[in-house]
């Protein structure tokens, strides 16, 4: 009736924190990478002089500058769109753990070994797919 | 039939259970924050800055640290002299009018704005920003006045544009009253002579954008003065509408040829809306005119962020010193310039959405009291100081919503 292999208890949710540590970290690192270098270059008038002249300088400011624009793109236009798209697979996982346990990789400290009660190839699932 | 409906329905079933409705909607969702929330997020300040609130001030003081640095022809690396000193000369001026439209536009601070605007006129007058223009034509270009042979419309046009500002705003003040009239009477006395009524900007290059800093100034020193040049004025805008419009797309033409007056280069939009901020101060129903042509032609937006497409409709060209670059057929000036246009034409959702594309390439900074464009540098800030701080016309009737 209970603790046998096609019993299993209620799975435990790592893949909705792993969502949450993936999404939190990307985030992170965008915002932070793009405030760094907002701040780097507003006291930096080399780059903006370079912005104004059209590019006709050393490569090391432009490669910077170029840099500085894909992390804003990044940051601003990329990241909202990211935020949402892991927001719905968070959700996802949340109505229903297994299946989006066994559609994925299992998150980091989280996966039972394979084959395991309530693991992402176990044999419990196996009637749900 | 029966047996397909209930496999249809297993089918649907499984899809719907499964990774392709959890993935589909996670793009839909993925899609729809790319669309949304970033030009919604860059947007958030352009009411204050349409409406003229303390943002303008800031990047006012942003810009005159800048101004504050006596700046050269090395600070601006464009790979041609001429042009370095051309956007030296264009950062003063441009600063010099984002003051005068904020003494204009905030009384309590005039007599500051007052100031940067007169140490602007002080470097535009010098010997060093008029180098530029004295090279191209070989000849000075204040020194020159009383003679006509030569017409020096890009620097005397703007920078009398400046000076007329001046006049309008201090009347009393009579240190450049005398160069403003000496510069209006070539002006006018050149056009009146020109077969084109059209100016040279430089030996052999005629660019109608040019000729509406010059009327724009002739305009705002009768305001000033009390001066009529309205009959000069009527005939400049008719010839212009006839020889240096296009007819397809409603744009000006970027340059006319010096003798015939047709089309030497495409309609482009940056020499349009330019031309719509200069007009606005002579001409406001041609300048509305020119406004509309540039709304309706080249406005559009991507991801909800406001856009200007450069050449006008069945012209193609790469990105020059006037448009900057060019990406997908949207030019950065005529982006930036268009800001100011839709905001002196009471356009405020195009000022918007256009400002949401400044945001996020122009990145804002506040430091302390100051507020600058990162990206921007010394041209870049004073050119957006005076389209985000670019008036209303002075007959609002004649404007069209």
């Amino acid at each position: 009736m209970s603790g046998g292999p096609t019993s299993p208890a209620p799975p435990p949710r790592a893949r909705p924190r792993a969502i949450l540590l993936r999404t939190a970290l990307e985030a992170a690192l965008a915002a932070g990478l793009h405030l760094g270098l907002l701040h780097l270059l507003a006291g930096s008038d080399v780059v903006a002089r370079l912005f104004s002249a059209g590019g006709h300088s050393t490569w090391g400011p432009l490669a910077l500058a170029l840099i500085f624009v894909l992390v804003r793109l990044l940051a601003i236009v990329v990241l909202p769109g990211l935020v949402l798209y892991r927001l719905v697979l968070l959700v996802f996982s949340l109505i229903d753990p297994g299946r989006a346990r066994r559609s994925g990789a299992p998150g980091p400290g989280a996966a039972p070994a394979a084959g395991a009660a309530g693991s992402p190839a176990g044999p419990a699932d196996s009637s749900r797919s | 039939m029966g047996w397909m409906n209930i496999n249809l329905g297993r089918v649907l079933g499984r899809v719907l259970r499964g990774r392709v409705l959890r993935y589909g909607l996670a793009v839909v969702a993925l899609a729809a924050g790319v669309r949304l929330v970033p030009h919604w997020w860059c947007e958030r300040g352009a009411v204050d800055w349409y409406r003229g609130g303390e943002l303008p001030r800031a990047l006012g003081r942003g810009t005159a640290r800048w101004i504050a640095e006596d700046l050269s022809e090395q600070d601006f690396t464009t790979g041609h002299s001429k042009y370095d000193g051309e956007w030296l000369f264009a950062t003063y001026m441009m600063a010099g009018m984002g003051f005068g439209q904020l003494a204009l536009s905030d009384p309590g601070r005039r007599q500051e704005h007052l100031r940067l605007l007169d140490r602007c006129v002080e470097r535009l007058i010098s010997p060093q920003l008029r180098r530029f223009d004295a090279l191209a034509w070989g000849d000075d270009p204040l020194e020159s006045l009383a003679r006509d042979d030569k017409d020096h419309a890009a620097y005397l046009g703007y920078l009398n544009l400046l000076l007329s500002l001046q006049r309008r705003l201090d009347p009393g003040r009579a240190r450049h009253a005398r160069l403003n009239d000496r510069v209006t009477r070539a002006l006018v006395r050149r056009l009146e002579a020109s077969p084109l009524l059209l100016l040279r900007s430089y030996p052999a290059e005629v660019f109608p954008v040019d000729n509406a800093a010059v009327v724009g100034s002739i305009g705002l020193h009768d305001r000033a003065t009390g001066a009529d040049h309205s009959r000069l004025l009527e005939r400049w805008a008719s010839r212009l509408s006839q020889r240096a419009v296009d007819r397809a797309s409603g744009l000006l033409f970027q340059q006319v040829h010096h003798r015939s007056g047709a089309g030497a280069d495409a309609p482009r939009a940056s020499g349009t809306a330019l031309a719509v901020y200069f007009l606005s101060f002579s001409h406001p129903r041609l300048s509305a005119a020119l406004y509309q042509a540039l709304r309706t032609r080249q406005a559009d937006t991507l991801l909800g962020f406001g856009v200007v497409r450069e050449y006008g409709p069945g012209h193609a060209g790469c990105g020059d010193i006037d448009s900057g670059p060019v990406v997908l057929g949207y030019g950065v000036s005529a982006t930036g310039f268009s800001l100011g246009a839709s905001r002196i034409h009471g356009d405020e959702a195009t000022f918007r959405r256009l400002f949401g594309t400044l945001h996020l390439f122009g990145a804002p900074v506040r430091r302390g009291d100051r507020l600058e464009l990162v990206t921007g540098g010394p041209l870049g800030n004073a050119l957006m100081l005076a389209m985000l701080t670019a008036p209303r016309p002075v007959n609002q009737t004649e404007q069209p919503r």
